[in-house]
């Protein structure tokens, strides 16, 4: 009988054991980042200081009949900024201010959410929001509203709004 | 005949190559693990106990009017008593040396937790429609801040707006100040007093208001017989205050009633006022308060 005298891995081998060990490690990978990332998100959403945040914003802004104003602007995609000088500038500012407020967004449920994708314009500069707000779980009804807070130190909040 | 059994280099450069690859995943996997294992438990421990106090302080001040909070006595920059309108009262201690932060009987030893826990300074942010209390705490060992803060917007009951009440026959209320603006005026109840709030007005408006029609809102007259005017009761933020007023000549301190420098027209003219209570370090806002229980008693209001 004729011996092989090649005795080491044929290339095909390599390629192969080369491919199962990285897809494993690729797969590996795939999931540990996404528990870390689960992880660290349990840290910045809806913290108990950030809902406490947003419960006063959301205070202020009944107080000040704001939600009519808001409701007045948001945009065709759903959402709207929202912006101190139509709603009793001088206070709200100083509120926002001492809350830490990077920027308040209100937005309508049943639009907003068929927004949520990466290119939109909302998202597009900020890769935190998008994956904040795709944990959101937003109404189907045209009264359901909600503001997403985003605070300076990194955290979010969000708060469902029914008007 | 040449011994063929070993690896080729080829073999070697390619298992070495799977080998690194899977190492340094692995160690960066490991490191992680590790991290998380090692500073989980404190991080959550520590924003359990920050949710905690903030929930406490919180209970309070939501479920209770707050009247005033001032600086203890003894520890002018870590400790705060808050005064409710039950009469009822709470402190809370910052005691950076022991890292310690307390509200009542509950009390966090952050020394025990981690010791390099760092605090910054108690600050407490009296503004006429709210209040800020923070407490910076951070953690070098995990990083990220586990502070205390609490905001909370004063509920001031609005009875009514003041131009609609009886009493614009009594009181030239402005409409409008300089910027064409819409002054707002309210009267607000706090559980205790009514209050009429001025924001914003203008200067010229607002001294004439206060120099012909503020005799409506007196509460008393000042005692010391250098003062033949009257005392009004103002807030500011959330301090209430005495002040003697006399006309055209500089007023002073009398007793506890506070002062305010310049003559008549010109000490209570909105931004020399502004700034002569800036000065005594009272007023946080634009918004002047003035106590007006004795119309409360004359007119009726409507509630909304």
């Amino acid at each position: 009988m004729k011996k092989n005298k090649n005795s080491g891995f044929m290339l095909i081998e390599t390629l192969l054991v080369s491919t199962f060990v990285l897809g494993v490690l690729t797969y590996l990978f795939l999931q540990f980042s996404a528990l870390k990332r689960s992880y660290d998100d349990n840290f910045k959403y809806n913290t108990v200081p950030a809902l406490y945040g947003i419960k006063n914003i959301n205070q202020y802004i009944a107080k000040q009949n704001g939600y009519a104003v808001l409701q007045a602007t948001i945009s065709e995609s759903g959402y709207t900024t929202l912006d101190c000088t139509s709603i009793n500038g001088n206070t709200c500012t100083k509120l926002l201010s001492d809350l830490n407020t990077e920027v308040i967004y209100f937005v309508k449920d049943n639009i907003f959410k068929n927004n949520i994708n990466p290119t939109f314009i909302v998202f597009e500069t900020d890769d935190e929001l998008y994956y904040f707000a795709k944990k959101i779980n937003f109404g189907d009804e045209d009264t359901n509203y909600h503001l997403i807070v985003k605070y300076k130190d990194g955290t979010f909040a969000t708060m469902s709004i029914t008007l | 005949m040449k011994n063929k059994k070993g690896f080729t280099i080829v073999e070697l450069g390619v298992s070495i190559c799977l080998i690194s690859v899977v190492s340094f995943l692995l160690f960066q996997m490991i490191t992680s693990i590790k991290k998380i294992y090692t500073t989980g438990d404190l991080k959550t421990i520590l924003l359990t106990k920050q949710a905690i106090m903030t929930k406490k302080i919180y209970d309070d001040v939501e479920n209770k009017t707050v009247a005033s909070i001032t600086t203890c006595d003894k520890w002018q920059n870590s400790c705060l008593q808050f005064v409710f309108t039950d009469n009822s009262t709470s402190t809370l201690l910052v005691d950076p040396l022991n890292h310690i932060v307390s509200y009542n009987n509950y009390a966090i030893n952050y020394q025990e937790l981690d010791d390099t826990i760092q605090f910054g300074e108690l600050t407490l942010n009296q503004r006429t429609d709210f209040f800020t209390i923070k407490i910076p705490i951070a953690s070098a060992t995990i990083g990220g801040e586990y502070g205390i803060q609490i905001t909370k917007q004063h509920t001031n009951k609005i009875i009514d707006t003041y131009t609609d009440t009886g009493i614009s026959n009594q009181i030239i209320i402005p409409l409008s100040n300089k910027n064409g603006a819409i002054t707002k005026t309210s009267i607000t109840y706090d559980g205790k007093d009514y209050w009429l709030k001025i924001y914003d007005a203008e200067d010229a408006v607002l001294n004439s208001l206060i120099s012909t029609q503020i005799k409506y809102l007196k509460i008393d007259t000042c005692s010391d017989s250098n003062f033949v005017g009257n005392v009004f009761e103002l807030k500011t933020g959330m301090n209430t205050s005495r002040w003697c007023q006399r006309n055209n000549v500089y007023t002073q301190f009398v007793e506890e009633h506070q002062h305010i420098s310049g003559s008549i027209n010109t000490a209570l003219g909105k931004d020399t006022y502004e700034v002569a209570l800036q000065k005594t370090g009272i007023l946080k806002d634009t918004t002047l308060e003035l106590k007006v229980n004795e119309f409360i008693n004359r007119y009726t209001f409507k509630e909304r």
